[in-house]
């Protein structure tokens, strides 16, 4: 396993800088990964309906790059809007989670 | 129409500063995260440096929240691969879009219908324009998020592949001829199915051609569309809309536009003329005259007739207004001229950009000067206002907090990181040029750049460089423009220089070049002077 190529430039994140990602993008760090309802898990088993334990590179590189995505559409979309909305969030539930009950942080 | 925009997962995470929070999920999962970062492919919508300024331009476009849109084609295959096989570069086809693209996202909703003056067809494997027979194209749009530093604004880059309408020949299908029925959506893929490699030329591109007139009627198809969205009237479109054409390829983007307002809008030609000029501009990435291009009116006539009335109506007016400012002067009117006479008569699209545009820009400070004073001087005199200078830039997020983290930590550390977002910062260095430990910082962050490399080099080549030695390396495609033989004769000059003065050096010089023309055997290879 190696993280070389992971930009340094950034320190290690607080718990305030951790709270401005999650009022930017409407997510909290176990959105990503996580037992139940992280991006990642879900993009690696559903997205191919492929044993987790059995995918490739290639299956990884897709699933996290869908989860980055899936991170960045909301504010995606909020920048296509013709006209200027505050931002963020426009969205109450977050859209990559599948239970209804599940609200997205308050901001 | 190209975008040399290439990997996006780590670029894309560093603008949404989300490295250290991935840092800890690969920590978790236990990813090997360059194992990771290899599979996905290289976007190579470009064939170069005026690819590569487009994809800049988005990045600092979005960083700076202004909400600018790229748009391009969606080749499948985009740059080809280089390899070098005994000396000799073999370009192999680069089908980049192979496995699902996690970053583009289908937009069949805004899909567009392009009308054209021909039909295509293939036969014997080979692209035919039918002219006469008016047919249709779609423009599929696929669009990819460009994520501007920060998050706080993600613009779009809106590529688009070209199919054909949705219907089926079920004459052909019930005689028999399965293929044959197919045949047109085929050709129609054609279109949009390979991007022309850069040769500075344009003979023989009559694709090229029809891939110029898809980007632009798609384009401006889907700009009107979005403009008419929220504004009835069509004055402000010039104050909504600016169109920034990168060199010649998007030109006909000026009658077509002329078209629209014309014959959509039912502009008088003066309103229309006023509000075309008024929305675009050009950028000039060449002054070589044989590199500018020049499409035969044939072409023109076959796939875009109405475009070619316009070009008519256009030059008409323009020649009649030089004919008054220099009376008698027959020999400017034939340099100016939209129109290159001779056994086939051409459009000579840098001019068609100039005279339709407000602005034209060179792209160097050298290079606009240049352009002022040779390459189109006599238009330049006509229109001395509408000629400036942009200089070229690079992101600095990609190209050296991404692709430098040493580097970047050594700057981060003594100035801080407003440089990430404001280049100009950098000049706070300046006071640190002396400054011992600042310079043992970037001489730390060089040595650990040149070691990473001297591994690669060892892992990928086998050829083991010492990181202590002044690395002199070219990367680039084998093309005479290029320049590669000139380096060539420079390796030999300093080996001769190194064998009549072998002490003559005062430094250790490690030149490495990739390349495999003329039978020069040092594909890879280096030369080591001490």
């Amino acid at each position: 396993m190696s993280t070389e190529s992971l930009p340094v430039v950034s320190k290690p994140m607080g718990s305030e800088e951790l709270s401005q990602l999650a009022a930017r993008y409407g997510i909290v760090p176990s959105h990503l990964v996580g037992a139940f309802h992280g991006l990642y898990e879900r993009h690696l088993l559903f997205d191919n309906d492929v044993d987790p334990y059995l995918t490739n590179a290639r299956e990884h590189y897709e699933a996290f790059a869908r989860s980055v995505r899936d991170i960045l559409s909301q504010r995606w979309v909020v920048t296509n809007r013709p006209t200027i909305a505050p931002i963020p969030n426009a969205f109450t539930t977050s859209p990559w989670n599948f239970s209804s009950a599940a609200r997205s942080p308050t901001m | 129409m190209e975008f040399l925009i290439g990997r996006s997962l780590a670029n894309n995470v560093t603008n949404l500063l989300l490295d250290p929070l991935l840092r800890d999920v690969i920590n978790q999962k236990d990813l090997d995260w360059l194992a990771l970062l290899q599979k996905e492919p290289d976007a190579g919508l470009g064939n170069g440096g005026l690819g590569r300024l487009a994809a800049c331009f988005l990045d600092s476009m979005a960083t700076l929240q202004l909400p600018g849109m790229g748009y391009g084609l969606r080749y499948e295959y985009g740059m080809f691969k280089q390899t070098i096989q005994d000396g000799w570069q073999h370009e192999v086809p680069d089908n980049w879009l192979r496995h699902p693209d996690p970053w583009e996202v289908a937009r069949p909703y805004a899909r567009v219908t392009i009308k054209l003056s021909c039909t295509f067809v293939l036969r014997d494997g080979v692209l035919r324009a039918i002219a006469g027979c008016d047919s249709y194209l779609y423009g599929m749009p696929y669009d990819r998020p460009v994520v501007g530093y920060g998050g706080k604004n993600i613009n779009t880059l809106r590529l688009w592949a070209a199919s054909a309408p949705d219907y089926f020949n079920f004459q052909e299908f019930s005689s028999g001829d399965f293929v044959g029925a197919l045949a047109e959506t085929l050709a129609a893929e054609s279109i949009t199915r390979v991007l022309y490699p850069d040769d500075s030329t344009t003979m023989g591109q009559a694709l090229r051609f029809v891939q110029e007139y898809f980007l632009v009627a798609c384009s401006l198809a889907d700009v009107v569309r979005r403009f008419r969205h929220d504004n009835q009237d069509w004055n402000a479109f010039p104050e909504k809309v600016a169109i920034q054409l990168n060199d010649t390829h998007p030109t006909m983007a000026v009658p077509e536009l002329m078209r629209i307002l014309l014959d959509d809008a039912r502009m008088s030609w003066d309103q229309a003329w006023d509000i075309t000029q008024r929305t675009l501009a050009y950028t000039n990435h060449t002054l070589l005259p044989e590199a500018l291009e020049s499409w035969p009116v044939d072409w023109f006539s076959t796939v875009a007739r109405r475009l070619l009335e316009i070009i008519y109506e256009i030059n008409r007016r323009f020649l009649d207004d030089v004919r008054k400012k220099y009376p008698g002067d027959e020999n400017l009117v034939s340099r100016v001229s939209l129109i290159e006479e001779g056994a086939v008569r051409k459009v000579r699209m840098a001019n068609l950009a100039i005279v339709g545009s407000h602005s034209t820009n060179g792209v160097a400070a050298i290079h606009s000067q240049l352009l002022r004073t040779t390459t189109v001087k006599d238009l330049a005199a006509i229109f001395p206002e509408r000629f400036n200078n942009k200089t070229n830039g690079v992101t600095p997020r990609r190209w050296l907090r991404l692709c430098n983290p040493p580097l970047a930590c050594a700057i981060t550390d003594a100035i801080g990181d407003p440089w990430i977002t404001d280049l100009s910062q950098l000049s706070r260095l300046k006071p640190l040029a002396e400054d011992a430990s600042f310079r043992a910082a970037v001489l730390k962050a060089q040595q650990e750049c040149k070691t990473q490399f001297a591994a690669w080099l060892q892992a990928t080549s086998g050829l083991t460089v010492d990181p202590q030695t002044m690395f002199d390396s070219q990367v680039k495609r084998i093309h005479e423009y290029k320049r590669q033989l000139l380096n060539a004769l420079r390796i030999i000059v300093l080996y001769n220089r190194l064998r009549e003065n072998p002490l003559g050096h005062a430094f250790a010089h490690v030149l490495l070049r990739r390349q495999g023309c003329a039978r020069l055997p040092f594909c890879e290879a280096y030369y080591q002077i001490h």
